[in-house]
């Protein structure tokens, strides 16, 4: 089943964010394939994450959908004006794309060519006002397409951010927008997610994907909390991996431990993991956690490309 | 206010090499209260011109540099001090221009100009217009997202802000979560739903009329 028909039918879902490569060499992706098609129900791609030049990524998600995944084209403000969001998103219909994850995207002056043109003509809303206008054959200059395409959007939530109503405020904007499911930034706190699931309560049933991005050690967890816009690492935690014998099985249990918190509170519909190229790490993830019917996913080795 | 920062001296040396007879431009408006073009920086560089082995021919202080009347009467008060074959602005961008349109010499720039912005009781110069022409702060609390979201964002917030700051300047706050803060305050919340729209880019090369009287003859003090 594919990934827009479970979260329709408000089934668990799994996606795991996949990086096109600074270059063309897509050989570690395609490391990664058995466990992306053993394990998710779709691969979201990101667009120039941190602001860090990257391929295209509509090609790699045409690539993947090839290689029998369901992409999720990720479509970022930052880097295009209403014209090419536009494009893209045409281009997406016209490949049979229909996932399309709207971001407003990291600011250039954190990634690796700080001095580039910050475009954001439009912005997360923007894009899913777009994809709206779009799907109706009309684009935002309010000329008819000749075939408008299929598109299913989604956004994203950051549940840390302060303060919550302001957070659900944008997920209302997004909602009423047009998104049907959101993934969120990277989360570590069980007790901030709740927050930000009671902020939003008042929307009725959101679809959304919980951010989950293992941590390997401290380093690593000081690098997020001080690097990456919107992800907040509590102090517990890195000291925790400080002391760890093994910080990497710590990280990992950890992140099984809040997956496994936030579905038993049903706060989630499912998991948006993010393995950093690490795509094994899946395997050693998901196991276990929810059962084979309810992952319907776990041995079929080989994509169920759904429509 | 029109913000300024002045070049590097260096700089302001590189362009001006082999030149001479140099007439140096100040302006009473933004330049002095901002102190990047009043009259000590006019003194100050014709000290450091004279110092570098360039003669400096005249100095001036337009009242202002951005109204073409005042430059044209700055520019006959330079004659009368002397010949002068180069002009250097310690004036705004604008006011740079202004000198370009009518010295009839090449003009070069002393400063980078910022922004238009607020000078704050304590001295620090915030940028708080772009003057997009679409003035929206009648939804917004009176708060630019434009000027003061360094990703100009209409809808609202990205999710980069932490604890109230930007994630472009840990010293910026966000300015979202200050309209947040602001239309809560007065029980408005409803109009952040509404924010947002397409802006209109259509603003380059503006020409407007002015008020009567300001485009002909001398200016009135």
């Amino acid at each position: 089943m594919s990934f827009q028909a479970r979260i329709k039918q408000g089934s668990l879902v799994i996606t795991a964010e996949v990086e096109p490569p600074k270059g063309i060499d897509l050989s570690p992706v395609e490391k990664g394939l058995p466990y992306l098609r053993r394990w998710t129900h779709g691969v979201s791609v990101t667009d120039g994450q941190g602001a860090v030049m990257r391929t295209s990524t509509l090609a790699l998600c045409r690539v993947l959908q090839e290689w029998g995944l369901d992409p999720i084209l990720q479509l970022a403000a930052r880097d295009r004006n209403r014209l090419a969001v536009q494009a893209d998103l045409l281009g997406a219909g016209l490949l049979g794309i229909e996932n399309v994850l709207a971001l407003t995207g990291d600011h250039p002056q954190g990634g690796d060519h700080p001095g580039a043109m910050p475009v954001y003509d439009l912005d997360a809303v923007g894009i899913l006002e777009a994809v709206a206008s779009l799907v109706q054959g009309i684009d935002l200059g309010g000329a008819s397409l000749k075939g408008a395409p299929r598109l299913f959007p989604g956004a994203v939530a950051t549940p840390s951010f302060q303060p919550p109503g302001l957070q659900a405020l944008m997920v209302e904007k997004k909602l009423r927008a047009g998104a049907r499911f959101f993934l969120t930034q990277a989360i570590y706190e069980r007790e901030s997610f709740g927050r930000f699931r009671e902020a939003i309560a008042h929307l009725g049933p959101v679809p959304v994907l919980a951010g989950i991005l293992p941590l390997r050690s401290a380093r690593m967890a000081r690098f997020l909390r001080e690097n990456i816009p919107g992800i907040q690492v509590p102090s517990g935690l890195i000291h925790r991996l400080e002391q760890a014998e093994d910080p990497e099985l710590l990280g990992l249990m950890q992140a099984r431990e809040l997956m496994s918190a936030l579905w038993e509170q049903g706060w989630c519909q499912g998991f948006h993991i993010m393995p950093m190229g690490r795509y094994h790490l899946l395997e050693a993830i998901l196991p276990g956690l929810f059962p084979t019917a309810v992952l319907d996913r776990v041995g079929s080795g080989t994509g169920d490309k759904g429509g | 206010m029109i913000v300024a920062r002045p070049k590097e001296w260096s700089e302001v040396l590189r362009q001006l090499q082999g030149r001479q007879n140099v007439a140096v431009v100040g302006c009473t408006y933004c330049a002095t209260v901002c102190g990047f073009g009043g009259e000590a920086q006019v003194e100050q560089a014709r000290q450091r011109l004279g110092q570098a082995g360039i003669k400096v021919a005249a100095c001036h202080m337009m009242d202002p540099c951005c109204v073409g009347t005042s430059v044209n009467r700055g520019l006959r008060e330079l004659g009368r001090q002397g010949q002068y074959d180069v002009l250097l602005s310690l004036a705004c961008g604008d006011g740079t221009q202004a000198l370009a349109r009518r010295a009839g010499v090449p003009v070069f720039p002393g400063n980078d100009t910022l922004f238009i912005g607020e000078v704050h009781e304590d001295g620090l110069m915030e940028e708080v217009c772009q003057a997009c022409g679409e003035c929206r702060l009648g939804q917004t609390a009176g708060i630019c997202p434009t000027a003061r979201c360094p990703k100009r964002l209409l809808h609202g917030p990205c999710g980069g802000a932490e604890e109230g700051k930007c994630e472009v300047d840990p010293q910026l706050p966000c300015a979202w979560v200050l309209i947040y803060e602001a239309l809560e305050n007065r029980g408005e919340l409803h109009t952040l739903l509404e924010a947002g729209g397409l802006r209109d880019h259509r603003r380059g090369h503006r020409l407007i009329p002015g008020p009567a009287g300001t485009g002909s003859g001398e200016v009135e003090r």
